[in-house]
Order: structure tokens, then sequence, then C-alpha cells
């Protein structure tokens, strides 16, 4: 078998409610069971995987997608060794490492140097390995003036830095990564992101599992989608990923006929449109900067609100460009009271005609909504736009597209006369 | 049995490393640091000594009653601080063993390394009052290893058993502390060994950690030769109980992050 990993119809028993087992309990349930014939009231059980197959080949990019409770996290588990299969078998070959959980073992007592050590060898390198690669570690973490510092005194940001550095550069030859580019500040993520990128593109074997379909578009060759531990569809990335962004939207519909409510704890107050200088308007040139400014109310603080914003043609009813938090992953951790989120649109080459703005907004755990797909405000395209008012903005015929490009025509002609 | 030693082999930085962790971690913020190991032994020394020495004035053939009881103290407190930190080394690192796999006796075997830390400490203090009473110092204090090792295999084997039973069942954590007490006078360690009546002689030493304790007492403090029947069944009895601590523990380790 030459595959990297090879999960053969795996699944995966956990027991619910029965996390803090006393002695009393168990020790009546084994007398009632010496005593009467019946079985114990068995504890609720769920299937977290169930006779889930696939297999990775070396130096392929793998996703995992599928809503919360799908059974990534406890294919990952399997994966690590942390957890055993309860029915199947899994293969894999070659050193793995997780980034499942950052900065495994940290103490907040020791410093960033001793925890360097320390989470070094819960991963798997020898202290030898760790004090070659230290100051390549130290680097690329940029806490060079906090090493010696214990690490009770950095800030969460610069905690996942020191985690996701030592991770980095345990070089195995398979990764498991679960969600953590979500870490430090925006520079640091790109880092993470771009070091993730280079690892997968140097032919190392990755499995990766994130709610961020932008990155898993960028990342992955194939994906697993699972749904209720079952592997819905197993392909080419941008095939499964349409796939399953279309069931997230059918769902979405039934939940909408079934609750038919907008959840009130998130409140529009009111939308604003201002252009390049400022000013609020409902009236753009073409190719001018739009400013979508959503204000909100929200009595009670809310955690990770995704908001998606459309630009839709006023004519045949379609979007023309979206803007969505749940694609880019960013969502702001947490709003409370009144505030605006405000959306910039760079100088869209939009032709003169109305347009309105729909928007949606998700919870955090991206199965219910605030909002979906609400036209909020409308504007136009001024007719008499002149700022980049080139050829193609002119309407041929019968034939109205709502965009318009700049463009030249090159002719190779080789016509003898 | 043997896959999972081999494994634990390759595995043994992480073992230095995270004993070295326990140490680091315990004394750090603390303002005495490390003199606590020092400290306990001490301290337990000085109220033994002012109960058993001063009131009860137990007979102790010659041996300053300080000596006598902080030679038994000494690996009594080494076997207690490793079961008592050994019993939550699973459960107080539960992030870690969700999350991470690695052979998972490593964490209590870490406890004990950093007990055996303190003890080598708490051994200086030893000398120092060898040195103030005047004691010589006998050559079968060489013997002192193999005393260590049977109780390292005796200490483990509980260290396995009751942090793997900590995981399903948390009464454990109220029970070690219990017994630890009671086990603390079934131990001639605030008395001789003679004053246990013959006829329960033999009970008496089926106790391996009684059978330590003495022979700890003969090497140290009396330069003579350990008592090799007892202690030979005292390691017999390590071993077994070393053995099917190990067993138990690698047999329900998979189910520790389920549980957890």
């Amino acid at each position: 078998m030459s595959a990297a990993i090879h999960l053969e119809n795996v699944s995966k028993l956990y027991r619910l409610g029965s996390t803090r087992t006393s002695l009393r309990e168990s020790l009546s349930n084994a007398t009632q069971r010496l005593l009467s014939s019946e079985p114990a009231p068995s504890a609720q059980t769920i299937w977290a995987l169930r006779d889930v197959s696939f297999s990775v080949q070396p130096g392929e990019a793998l996703g995992l997608i599928g809503p919360n409770g799908a059974g990534k996290t406890t294919t990952l588990k399997l994966l690590s060794r942390v957890s055993q299969p309860t029915q199947g078998a899994i293969y894999t070959q070659g050193r793995m490492a997780s980034l499942i959980e950052l900065g495994a073992g940290f103490h907040p007592e020791l410093t960033g140097r001793e925890n360097i050590f320390l989470n070094g060898a819960i991963l798997g390198l020898s202290q030898r390995e760790i004090q070659s690669k230290f100051d390549t570690i130290v680097n690329f973490s940029e806490l060079e003036e906090f090493i010696d510092t214990p690490i009770k005194r950095y800030s969460s940001g610069m905690y996942a830095r020191l985690g996701f550095s030592v991770a980095a550069f345990v070089d195995p030859e398979i990764l498991l990564i679960d969600e953590v580019l979500a870490v430090g500040d925006m520079n640091f993520q790109r880092k993470c992101f771009d070091f993730i990128h280079n690892f997968v593109n140097s032919g190392h074997t990755t499995i990766f599992v994130s709610h961020n379909l932008f990155a898993l578009e960028q990342l992955c060759d194939r994906i697993v989608w699972l749904e209720k531990g079952h592997v819905m569809a197993d392909g080419i990335t941008h095939q499964v990923l349409s796939a399953y962004m279309h069931s997230q939207e059918e769902k979405l519909l039934q939940i909408e006929q079934t609750k038919g409510t907008l959840d009130s704890f998130l409140i529009i107050e009111s939308v604003s449109l201002t252009n390049s200088r400022g000013e609020e308007t409902q009236e753009f040139e073409s190719g001018e900067d739009i400013c979508v400014h959503l204000h909100y109310s929200a009595p009670q603080p809310i955690r990770k609100p995704h908001f998606v914003l459309a630009v839709w043609d006023g004519a045949t009813h379609q979007p023309v460009f979206i803007a969505s938090m749940l694609v880019d992953n960013e969502a702001p951790d947490r709003i409370e009271g009144q505030g605006t989120i405000t959306c910039l649109f760079e100088k869209p080459p939009l032709r003169p005609r109305a347009y309105q703005v729909f928007s949606e907004i998700w919870q955090e755990d991206l199965q219910n909504y605030f909002l979906i797909w609400q036209p909020l405000i409308g504007f136009t395209i001024k007719e008499d736009s002149t700022i980049a008012y080139h050829k193609g903005s002119l309407r041929h015929g019968r034939v109205d597209a709502p965009i318009a490009v700049p463009y030249k025509w090159i002719i190779n002609s080789n016509n003898k006369i | 049995m043997i896959n999972s030693i081999s494994e634990l082999y390759r595995y043994r930085e992480l073992l230095g490393v995270w004993t070295l962790r326990e140490v680091r971690v315990r004394y750090k913020q603390s303002i005495l640091g490390g003199a606590w190991a020092i400290l306990q032994p001490l301290a337990l020394m000085v109220i033994v000594t002012i109960v058993f020495g001063y009131f009860v004035k137990i007979p102790t053939g010659g041996i300053p009653y300080p000596l006598f009881s902080y030679s038994a103290l000494l690996p009594w407190t080494f076997f207690a601080t490793s079961i008592t930190f050994a019993v939550m080394s699973i459960v107080g690192n539960m992030n870690l063993v969700t999350k991470i796999y690695f052979p998972r006796e490593i964490l209590p075997i870490a406890s004990i390394g950093a007990a055996f830390f303190d003890y080598c400490i708490a051994f200086l203090m030893y000398l120092v009052m060898v040195f103030f009473y005047r004691v010589p110092l006998h050559t079968t204090i060489l013997l002192l290893p193999l005393l260590l090792i049977v109780q390292i295999l005796l200490t483990s084997g509980i260290a396995f058993f009751a942090s793997a039973l900590l995981v399903f069942f948390r009464d454990v954590r109220f029970i070690i502390p219990l017994i630890l007490q009671l086990w603390f006078f079934l131990c001639p360690i605030v008395y001789p060994l003679n004053m246990v009546p013959q006829r329960f002689l033999f009970l008496y030493q089926l106790n391996p950690m009684a059978v330590l304790i003495e022979n700890y007492r003969l090497v140290t403090l009396l330069g003579q030769q350990p008592r090799w029947d007892t202690l030979g069944l005292a390691f017999i009895l390590s071993f077994l109980t070393f053995f099917s601590g190990y067993l138990f523990f690698k047999r329900n380790e998979a189910a520790f992050a389920d549980i957890i």
C-alpha cells in the first residue's frame, strides 16, 4: 500500500453523559448486573464517525469540511493516535505532526525558551534538533525580546505565535492542521498561511480542517466532506466545495421556512453609503469607491457574527460581487451595543443603472443567522459618469452588461495582398 | 509489554524534559524554592521527635531519635510525594492527553522522577545530621540504590494503577491520601521493627514499604547488611505490583482521551 494515510471502514463510538462516573454508581451498576439478569441501562452513545474510508496519497493536500459535529476533529484525533477507532483500521506512513493544539504542554511559569524545548519534545523533536532550530523558531515567532520572560506575561497572541513557531519547525512528513490559521494579528496570520502553503507546495502530505473555504480552496488538492460521521463526498476541491456550499444554502432555506423569524438580538438600525470623499450619497460615478456602512445595535454581546454583503444588479436581480466574512474569516471576535460595520468596495467598474445592496448575517456556529439575503439599500451609477467612462461602458444593442472593463484589441493579421 | 517499553524508550527525551518541567514548576514562584524538599521531611522529623521521642519515649536502641526518624522519613516522603503527584498526573494534564499522542506513562513516571529529585536534596540534610550527631558513615550505604530500585518499582506500580483509575473514578483522589495516612503507621517509621509483636511479624512484612524502611535503617544508620529474605519478598511483591500496574495502565490508556 503506497498511501500515506489510509482509513478503512473507521467508526468511532462516544458515550455521552458518563464523563464523571463515581465509584458508587459503578459499584451499584455492578451489583445490579449481578442481581438481575437484565442488562444495566447503557449510557447514551453517539457514533462520531460511521464507516469512514478514504486515503491520502503522499504529497497530497486533503481538506476536511463539514458542519460542526460532522466528525472532522474526531478524524484528526484518530489520525494522531490520541484516540482509537471503535471499529476499522487506520494505516499511516511517515513522521506525523499535528497542529491541533498550539503550545501543548506550555507552562505559564516557565520562560519562552524553556517552553520551546518542552513543547518541541512533546511534538517529537529531540533536544539536539530543537537546539539547532532554536534561533529560527524564535526568529519566526518575532518574540526575541521576550524569550526569557515567563509566558504567563505573554498576550494570547504572543502565546499562540510561540506555539505555531515551534510546531512549524517539527518538519514532519505528514501534517495535520485543525483551524489554527486564526492566530495572532493579520501579519502573523499571513505568515502562517504562507508557511502552510509552502509546506503543501513542497510536496508534503497535509490534512487540513477548516471552516475557511477560501483557505481550503487555496491549499487543497482534494476535499472530503463529512456530515454526521459519514463521508458525503470525496473529490476535487472546487467540485466538493461548491456542492457543500449548495447544500448549506438548501439547509438554510429549510431553516428559513420552518423558523420564518429573524433573530432579534442583532438589529440593523440603518444602512448608509458614502463615496470616496466620505459624503453620504446614493449616486456614484462609475469606478468610484463605494463604502457600505451597517449601523447595528446588539443588546447582548454576540461572538463572531459573520457579515456578508452583495451588490445585486437591479435589472437582472443577479449578484454582481460579494464580500463575505464566511469566506475570508474576518468576522469580529465580539460585538456589543451600538456600532458600525463598514465594507469598502474599491473602484467597482459598474455601468450606469440601479443596484441593490443585499446582506446576510450569520451566527458564530455558521448554522443559524440573524439576517438572510435582505435588500438593505439601493444606489445608482450616474448616466453622465465620465470618470472611467471607457469604451466597454457603452451599451451594445439589447445586450447590457452590468460591469465595464477597459479593453483593447490586438490584431495579428498575416494578410498578403 | 515489550512494544510499550520500546516505545517509551523512543520517547525518553520527552520523559527527561517533562521530569525537569515538573521539578522547575514545583518550586517556581515559591520563596524557599528547593528548600521545601528538605523542609517537608524535616518538619515531620521535628514533630515525631517531640511526640514519639520525648512524650512517648519510644526506645530506639541508643540512636538519637531525630536521626532514627529522619532516616525512615526520607524514603517515606519520597514514596508519599511520588504517589500524591503521580495520581493527578493524567487528569491534571487533560488538555495534553486529549490533543497529542505520546506514551501516557511518561506523566506518572515524571512525577516520580521529580520526587526523586526532592529525595536527593533531602538526602543532603541526612548527611548534615550524620555529621552533627557524629555517627559514622558506613560502607553499606552503597547498597542504597538497590533499595531505591525496589521502592521505585513499587511506587510506579501503584502510581500507574491509581492514576489510570482516577480517570474513570474521581473518588480515587480522596482515597489515596487516606490510604497514605494509614500506611504511614503500618511502616516502622516512628517506632522500631522489634516493637511489632512476633505473631504479626509475617503479616507485617508482607508490606514491602515496611520491609524497605527497616532495611534503609539497617544499611544507612546501623551499617548492617540488609535482611535479604524479607527484601527478596518485598522485591517480588514490588515487581508484581509494577507489572500488573503497568499492564492495567496500558490496557486502559486508549480510553483516556475519550473519557476525560
